[in-house]
C-alpha cells in the first residue's frame, strides 16, 4: 500500500511541473506511433492485427482528427455543431476536383479546400450566430447547411452528380508513388500521415486552450451575457472558431479522399458523417484535449470490427454508434475522460464515510 | 422638499456616467421614461425603488444589454448607448448580474482572468491582474476552485472580482448584497468604500435600506419607470413621494 502511495505522490510531482502536459503528449502519440506495430504483436499465438487491422487504426486516427477539429469550436465555444460534413465535404471535392481537372497537387488542393471550408463556416456563422440561434435551433440549422451541400452536389454535374470523384493515379497528374504525391502503394505512410495530422491539431487546440482566446471560447460557452459585460466580444470569437475548426475538419476530408479511391456525395456529405465527426469528441469528452482521441479509440474500433464482422446485419455500426451516444449523454455528459477524477471523488468520499464511521 | 433640486445639490468630482431622457419600451410595457442622471468620478450613487420600477432595466440599457429606445447615455463625453455590451465594457463600464453569472466550468481565477483579458492577451499579466482582485474581495485562496462549486456569498465576491478586473471606471452594481450575511454585507460595503477611494465611481441597486442609505453619496429613486427622486439619503427618505413609492398600494385615506 504505501509503494502505491509514493508512486501516487511521485504522479503528483510531476503533474505539477510546467513539463508535465509536454511529456504526456510526446508519450501518447509515441504509442500511437508504435500501434501499428503493437497490433502485430504474437500474444499466445493470437495476434491483436486480425481483428484490429491497419485500415481500422488509420479510420480511428482520421475520427480522431476530425473530432479534434470538431471540438475546438464545438466543445470550446460551445456551439454544437451537427454539420461539420459539409467542411469535411467540402476538403475532399476540392482536392479531387482540383487534382482531376486542374491538375493541382493535392497538398496545395487540400489547402485551397480548407480555406474554402472555413469560409462556409464564415457564411454559416455569420448568418446564425447574428440571428443568435442556440442550443439545438443552432445544431439543426449547421445539419441544414450540411445537408444543403450534399443536394447541391449531388445535382451538379459539374461535380460528376452521385458519381463524385475516382481519385487519379499519381502519373495522371505526373507525380509518382510517394510523400510529394500524397499516394502510397501500403496503408503505413497513410497512418503516420494522418497521426501527423492529428499533432497538428493537437498543438494547436493546445495552444488555443492556453491562450486568452481558449479562455474567451471557454467563456462563450459557459455564459456568453457575462462574458459580454466584460469585454467578450462573442460573436466575433466564435466566427474565429467556426473558421478555424472548419478550415481542420476539411484537411481531414482532403485526407480521406487521397486515402479512399472514391468520394460521393452520400460518402463525404453523408448524413451519418456528422455524427461520426462528432461522436469520439462527445463520447470522449467535449472540451477536452485528450477527449477526441480516447473516444475515437472507444468508438471507431468497436463499431468498425463489429460491421466488417457481422456483415449480414446491416448497420450495426450505426446501431453501436447510437447506442454510445444514447450511454455517453445519459451517464457521463462530460465523457469518459471525466471518470478517473470520478472516480477519485467516489474513493475519497467512501474513504471519508469509513473514516467517520470508524 | 422637492426632489427637483438636483441643480442645488453640491457635488464633487467630474461628470462620467449622464443618462438623457432614457426611456425603454417592451412592446406594450413602458418599463422605462424619461430618466436623467449623472454619476460623478469616486461617487457611490444608490438606485433604489419597489419591485418593477425599472432598476434592472436601467441598468440593462446602460450596460448595453439591449438599447434603450429614447434618450443617451454617455460616458465622459462619449455616447455608449446602442453599443455592444462588451464595447461598453471596454470603454469603462463594467457590471454584476443580480442573479450570479458565474462561468461554472472554470476556475475561480479563470473567472476573474476573462475580465482582465480586456487589458492584456497575455496570460501572466492577466493572471496576476485576477490574483490582485481575488485578494481584494477574498477568494484568492479558493483561485483554483470551479467557480460553480463557490457558495452565493463567494459567487458575488467572484463576480465583483472579475468586474473589477476590467479596471472600470464606474462600476454598476445589481443587489449584489442580496442573500449575504449581515457580516458579508459588512465585507461588501468595506469593499465598496475601498474601491471609491481608488477612484471607482458605483451605481449599486439593493433593497437593503439600510445598507444603501448608510454608503451612497446620493439616492436615485426609481418608481414605475420613472424618476421621482434625487438627493442625499437623510433627504430622500423623507421624500413625500418616495414614501408613497413604498407603502403605496395601500389606501392612504383610508
Amino acid at each position: 500500500m504505501s509503494t502505491l502511495e509514493s508512486v501516487r505522490e511521485g504522479y503528483r510531482t510531476f503533474d505539477d511541473q510546467r513539463y508535465a502536459p509536454f511529456v504526456k503528449g510526446v508519450a501518447l502519440f509515441a504509442l500511437l506511433a508504435a500501434l501499428p506495430y503493437i497490433i502485430e504483436i504474437d500474444v499466445a499465438g493470437m495476434e491483436l492485427a486480425a481483428t484490429l487491422s491497419l485500415k481500422v487504426l488509420i479510420l480511428t486516427v482520421i475520427y480522431a482528427y476530425t473530432a479534434q477539429s470538431w471540438n475546438i469550436m464545438s466543445g470550446y465555444t460551445g456551439q454544437f455543431s451537427f454539420g461539420h460534413a459539409a467542411f469535411f465535404g467540402v476538403g475532399a471535392y476540392a482536392t479531387q476536383l482540383l487534382l482531376t481537372d486542374v491538375g493541382l497537387n493535392p497538398w496545395i488542393g487540400m489547402l485551397i479546400g480548407g480555406l474554402l471550408a472555413g469560409l462556409y463556416g464564415l457564411v454559416i456563422g455569420a448568418l446564425t450566430f447574428r440571428f443568435n440561434l442556440k442550443g439545438h435551433y443552432f445544431a439543426l440549422a449547421t445539419l441544414a447547411f450540411a445537408e444543403l451541400l450534399r443536394f447541391v452536389v449531388t445535382n451538379m454535374s459539374e461535380l460528376n452528380g452521385a458519381n463524385g470523384y475516382f481519385k487519379p493515379f499519381p502519373r495522371d497528374y505526373g507525380a509518382e508513388y510517394g510523400l510529394a504525391a500524397f499516394q502510397f502503394q501500403t496503408d503505413l505512410p497513410y497512418y503516420y500521415i494522418i497521426l501527423g495530422f492529428l499533432l497538428v491539431v493537437t498543438v494547436v487546440s493546445w495552444a488555443i486552450k492556453n491562450s486568452w482566446v481558449g479562455l474567451y471560447f471557454f467563456a462563450i460557452r459557459e455564459d456568453e451575457r457575462a462574458a459580454a459585460s466584460v469585454g467578450v466580444p462573442s460573436f466575433r470569437y466564435k466566427l474565429v472558431g467556426v473558421a478555424v475548426s472548419a478550415f481542420f475538419t476539411a484537411l481531414g476530408g482532403a485526407y480521406w479522399s487521397m486515402y479512399f479511391n472514391t468520394i460521393r456525395p452520400d460518402t463525404v456529405f453523408a448524413l451519418f458523417k456528422n455524427v461520426e465527426i462528432l461522436l469520439p469528441a462527445v463520447v470522449g469528452g467535449p472540451g477536452t484535449l485528450i477527449g477526441p482521441i480516447v473516444g475515437s479509440f472507444i468508438v471507431t474500433p468497436v463499431s468498425e470490427v463489429a460491421r466488417t464482422t457481422f456483415t449480414d446485419i446491416n448497420g450495426l455500426d450505426r446501431i453501436i454508434y447510437g447506442a454510445f451516444l444514447v450511454a455517453i449523454v445519459i451517464y457521463s455528459p462530460r465523457g469518459v475522460v471525466s471518470w478517473p477524477s470520478r472516480a477519485r471523488a467516489l474513493w475519497s468520499r467512501l474513504k471519508g464515510d469509513e473514516e467517520v464511521s470508524e | 422638499m422637492s426632489s427637483q433640486d438636483q441643480q442645488s445639490l453640491e457635488r464633487e468630482g467630474e461628470t462620467l456616467l449622464t443618462v438623457e431622457g432614457v426611456g425603454k419600451r417592451f412592446a406594450g410595457l413602458q418599463a422605462l421614461e424619461d430618466i436623467d442622471m449623472t454619476v460623478n468620478s469616486g461617487e457611490i450613487i444608490g438606485l433604489i425603488g419597489p419591485n418593477g420600477a425599472g432598476k434592472t432595466t436601467l441598468f440593462n440599457c446602460i450596460s448595453g444589454a439591449f438599447p434603450p429606445t429614447s434618450g443617451t447615455v454617455t460616458l465622459e463625453g462619449a455616447v455608449i448607448s446602442g453599443l455592444p455590451a462588451h464595447k461598453v465594457a471596454r470603454s469603462g463600464l463594467a457590471r454584476t448580474f443580480q442573479i450570479t453569472r458565474p462561468l461554472e466550468e472554470l476556475t475561480v481565477v479563470e473567472n476573474a482572468m476573462v475580465g482582465a483579458h480586456i487589458h492584456t492577451r497575455r496570460r501572466r499579466e492577466a493572471r496576476d491582474i485576477a490574483m490582485e482582485n481575488l485578494e481584494f474581495v477574498g477568494l484568492a485562496d479558493r483561485a483554483d476552485e470551479q467557480a460553480g462549486e463557490l457558495t452565493v456569498g463567494a459567487q458575488k465576491r467572484l463576480e465583483l472580482a472579475r468586474a473589477i478586473s476590467t479596471r472600470p471606471k464606474i462600476l454598476l452594481l445589481d443587489e449584489i448584497m442580496a442573500g449575504l450575511t449581515p457580516q458579508e454585507t459588512k465585507h461588501m460595503l468595506d469593499l465598496f468604500r475601498q474601491l471609491r477611494g481608488r477612484g471607482t465611481s458605483l451605481l449599486i441597486i439593493e433593497h437593503d435600506m439600510k445598507a444603501i442609505m448608510n454608503i451612497s453619496d446620493y439616492v436615485k429613486v426609481l418608481d414605475q419607470g420613472r424618476g421621482i427622486a434625487f438627493g442625499n439619503p437623510e433627504d430622500v427618505v423623507k421624500d413625500e413621494r418616495v414614501i408613497e413609492a413604498y407603502i403605496g398600494g395601500f389606501d392612504v385615506d383610508a
